[in-house]
């Protein structure tokens, strides 16, 4: 899990995205981007959520995004990112959702 | 012109300390008090000389008084011989009556005759038998008479007192002695009248000193008055009887009027007493005239004397006075020489010390300024008793004709002297008598000019006057190299100075601003004072105003390098406390210097300073009507006393409507006010000024009296207004700075008066259009990012611009999304691509 906070822009998206990389590469993992903490998401905030998401179900992982706040909320639904990344309202949500998903890749 | 080799007959030295005038205050007492003795002892000679006249006057008239007796006496015993001559006559002593009366009748009463009022014989009875009175004896009994009764019981002859006569007011003198038979038996009396002539005083008795000459007879009766009245003075008279001879002192006189001297003798023989009764004032007149003579005499020599002492004290006191006043000119001179820092000042320097030197004279100073100067060149001074008008150009002459004289002293004493010296260079000194001028020569032996001294009467001058005006001038021409180098260097400090300033303060968005400066007036070194203001491309903008310890060019340049590093430090930083920081190393090693730099953001109204000793900047707010000033918990020691880390910043909330003053030293340092006091004034002065800037600061350095304009005074205004509507700023194409740009435009939206979700849709916009151009404008390349805010109550405009290419973005990027999402949010986004670079269009309607 992922914890962010502040602003998700330009700046921080690049440090975002090289961590997830980072967590992602070597296996396939389950990866939940806790963003309650994030006032500010850009375009560039949104292309990393988007790309991390790409890159880890390519490599068998998953990627829920969890809690955002309201204003980012907007933002999401603003550009439809809903349509290409799981987003949940909170992190029990994004637990329940990835054993869902694990128990549906078992059988 | 030649150098001056002349020395002064006298050295300044002796001059000033010629004299010792310390004792002659001791000989001036000294000489009194033996002046005082000698009076003293004076006055008691005159005082004895003056008893011994009046003992002398009262001891004569008692032997006047003895004589006078003596007289009496030898007379009255020869008139009683006379008598008894007669008695003893055979027809007396026969006691034949006829053969008496015949003998009596030879005595009858005639001018110049003895007993010439009669001689009688009385018998033992007291009837008269015999008579010298043709009518013949009366009847009469003369038992009771006195001169009868006195004979008959002593048998000796007797004189009785004055009668007057029955018949006649003749003074009558009756005498009288015993007869005798031939057997020696007491036969009867002879008596013998006399007439006393008529009492006078005449010249005669007079020049004899017989005033005031009383005879009392036996019953006290004054025989010299026609009445025989006795005298006033019983008690006096009855004392005069007593003692026989003598002299009475300071006593009532027989009149009883007061303060007589009365000498008296008493004659046996008449039992009469002469008296000399006179007035004392008569008696010891020499005396008291002689006494006061002598005083007068005395006290004019002893006047004559003080006021001689009196004169010799005053002229010392004044001479006293005179050296002490030409040290203390003397002194003066070398202070003000010292401290004058222009050719002016030392010229009315030396015409001071010459006008309280020669109070008397005019004095003429002539230097001159050199061609480069407006100025004159020279002062002249008025004196006391002069009616001397001197123009410039007689005074310019009078320069040139000391200066020709090679160095000595030009000395024309009389008229005909100054006139026939003068008239050949066209110029006369309208009232002067006598003229001494020395020349103004340098240590090099160059000529600079001369002093002078012009007298309206004709004045002899002393070789003291010569070595004072000589010693003047020196002193003077000394400090003119100095003065001329300082003059110099001011100029170039001020020019320099001024160079370095700002020419025209740029335009801050938010803040309107003044400023003044003003170097050291003219006679004063100019400082180092600077204020400036960078306007970032940020929009944030530093304002500083520092003060360069020293003076002089040094200062100058030094503030010029400080003023630089300032500029190069204002782009490269936004933290003041960093500025401040840095500004330190750019202080010359043991210089110093203060400033104080404020920050102020026109998008956030955040206002930051930080200050390095320097005077606290005053915040006024003209709502509130009050100021503060911005203290010290953000101030560390002037710049060059602090190490590394030293410094910080604070902030200041500002709003419209308030100003903020920055300052130098010099606008609030002033004599006899405390600092706090003038810092007070100066904020007073603001608050009451008018709303506009320019005023303000004029009434902040009109709160500086004339006098105290000595130091440079440097002042920054800074008047807040509304947050402005449109803002342009250029920021670095660096992803970094996009969260700082964020929270600065939110704080300017929202003062702006946009609601929370039109600033955030903004806020949003605005990142999307800066993120394209760092990605796509520059590709992560160096550049630079233009962003121009506009805001009215009907709509915002967010125009970004970059200088990179433009290329279409992918749909399904973060660039695309970026696209998707300003269009969203904004009523209008436009991108304009030329071949200079980008543009978006942000516009929102409200």
């Amino acid at each position: 899990m992922v914890s962010l906070s502040g602003d998700l822009d330009i700046d921080s998206s690049i440090e975002f995205s090289a961590k997830v990389d980072a967590v992602t590469s070597a296996a396939a993992v389950h990866v939940i981007a806790e963003l309650s903490g994030v006032q500010f998401i850009d375009s560039s905030g949104l292309n990393s959520l988007v790309v991390g998401a790409r890159e880890t179900e390519h490599r068998g992982g998953s990627f829920v995004v969890a809690a955002p706040s309201h204003y980012v909320t907007l933002v999401f639904d603003l550009v439809r990112l809903g349509e290409s990344i799981d987003i949940v309202g909170s992190i029990d949500e994004a637990l329940a959702l990835h054993t869902a998903v694990n128990a549906q890749a078992d059988s | 012109m030649t150098p001056s080799s002349a020395s002064p007959p006298t050295s300044v030295e002796d001059v000033l300390t010629r004299g010792g005038p310390t004792s002659r205050g001791w000989l001036a007492t000294g000489a009194v008090l033996v002046l005082a003795t000698l009076t003293v002892v004076a006055l008691g000679l005159v005082w004895r000389q003056y008893e011994d006249a009046k003992r002398e006057a009262t001891e004569e008239l008692g032997s006047r008084a003895i004589l006078a007796a003596t007289v009496f006496d030898t007379y009255f015993a020869g008139q009683l011989a006379a008598l008894s001559a007669i008695a003893e006559s055979p027809s007396v002593t026969s006691g034949d009556v006829a053969s008496m009366t015949r003998y009596f009748a030879s005595f009858r009463p005639r001018k110049g005759g003895i007993f010439n009022a009669g001689v009688g014989w009385f018998d033992l009875e007291g009837r008269q038998r015999a008579t010298s009175d043709p009518r013949g004896p009366t009847t009469l009994s003369f038992g009771d008479r006195a001169y009868f009764a006195s004979v008959i019981s002593t048998k000796k002859p007797f004189v009785a007192e004055v009668i007057v006569g029955r018949n006649s007011d003749r003074r009558i003198v009756v005498m009288s002695v015993p007869t005798k038979d031939d057997r020696g038996r007491l036969t009867g009396v002879l008596a013998g009248g006399l007439v006393l002539p008529p009492s006078r005083q005449d010249s005669r008795s007079t020049d004899l000193d017989y005033a005031g000459l009383e005879v009392l007879d036996r019953v006290g009766q004054q025989i010299t008055r026609r009445d025989l009245a006795r005298p006033e003075n019983a008690e006096l008279v009855s004392l005069l009887r007593e003692r026989k001879q003598g002299l009475l002192e300071d006593t009532r006189g027989l009149d009883g009027s007061g303060d007589h001297v009365v000498a008296f003798a008493s004659s046996a023989a008449p039992s009469w007493v002469a008296v000399l009764d006179q007035p004392a004032s008569t008696v010891f007149g020499d005396a008291r005239r002689t006494l006061l003579i002598e005083a007068i005499l005395l006290a004019a020599a002893f006047a004559v004397i003080l006021g001689l002492i009196w004169w010799a004290v005053r002229r010392a006191r004044r001479d006293l006075r005179r050296q002490r006043a030409r040290v203390s000119g003397w002194a003066e001179l070398t202070r003000a020489l010292n401290a004058a820092t222009s050719v002016e000042g030392l010229r009315q320097s030396l015409a001071t010390a010459l006008a309280t030197e020669f109070p008397a004279s005019s004095g003429l100073v002539v230097i001159d300024e050199g061609a480069e100067s407006n100025g004159g060149k020279v002062t002249v001074t008025r004196g006391s008793e002069s009616s001397i008008d001197l123009d410039d150009r007689t005074a310019t002459a009078i320069a040139q004709a000391i200066g020709d004289t090679g160095g000595s002293p030009l000395v024309l004493e009389t008229h005909q002297s100054l006139h026939s010296r003068l008239a050949p260079l066209g110029v006369a000194v309208v009232g002067g008598r006598s003229l001494y001028g020395v020349p103004l020569v340098d240590q090099s032996g160059s000529v600079e000019g001369a002093a002078a001294l012009a007298f309206g009467a004709q004045y002899a001058v002393s070789d003291t006057d010569l070595t004072l005006l000589r010693a003047h001038a020196d002193q003077a021409a000394q400090a003119l190299i100095r003065v001329r180098r300082h003059e110099q260097e001011h100029d170039v400090a001020v020019l320099l100075q001024e160079s370095l300033l700002p020419d025209e303060l740029p335009d801050v968005d938010g803040v309107r601003l003044a400023a003044h400066y003003r170097s050291g007036v003219a006679g004063t070194n100019a400082g180092g004072d600077w204020y400036d203001v960078v306007r970032r491309p940020d929009g944030i903008t530093h304002f500083s105003v520092g003060d360069v310890a020293g003076r002089g060019i040094r200062a100058a340049v030094s503030m010029g390098q400080l003023r630089n590093a300032f500029r190069a430090y204002a782009l490269e930083h936004v933290s003041p406390a960093a500025i401040v920081q840095r500004m330190a190393r750019h202080v010359e090693r043991d210089g110093m210097a203060t400033m104080v730099c404020v920050t102020f953001d026109p998008l956030t109204y955040d206002l930051l300073y930080s200050s390095a000793g320097h005077v606290p900047p005053l915040l006024i707010d003209t709502e509130k009507r009050s100021f503060e000033r911005l203290e010290d918990s953000a101030s560390v020691p002037p710049l060059g006393w602090f190490g590394e880390g030293a410094t910080s910043e604070k902030r200041a909330s500002v709003a419209p409507a308030m100003s903020l003053a920055l300052y130098s030293d010099g606008l609030v340092e002033r004599r006899g006010v405390s600092l706090d006091e003038s810092i007070d004034g100066v904020g007073a002065a603001i608050l009451s000024s008018s709303a506009d800037p320019e005023e303000a600061v004029q009434a902040a350095v009109g709160t500086l009296a004339d006098a105290e304009q000595g130091d440079d005074v440097a002042l920054l205004l800074l008047q807040f207004h509304d947050t402005p509507s449109a803002i342009r700023i250029e920021i670095p194409a660096e992803p970094l700075l996009l969260r700082e740009l964020r929270r600065r435009v939110g704080r300017w939206l929202t003062m702006r008066g946009l609601d929370a979700s039109a600033r955030d849709a903004s806020l949003l916009a605005l990142s999307e259009a800066c993120n394209n151009a760092i990605e796509h404008g520059y590709r992560n390349r160096p550049g630079t990012i233009s962003i121009a805010l506009s805001h009215d109550d009907a709509s915002l405009e967010i125009r970004v611009a970059d200088n990179g290419e433009w290329r279409e973005p992918e749909p399904d990027s973060s660039r695309g999304r970026g696209m998707l999402i300003m269009r969203s949010l904004m009523d209008e986004a436009d991108v304009v691509s030329s071949q200079d670079g980008t543009e978006v269009v942000l516009g929102q309607r409200l």
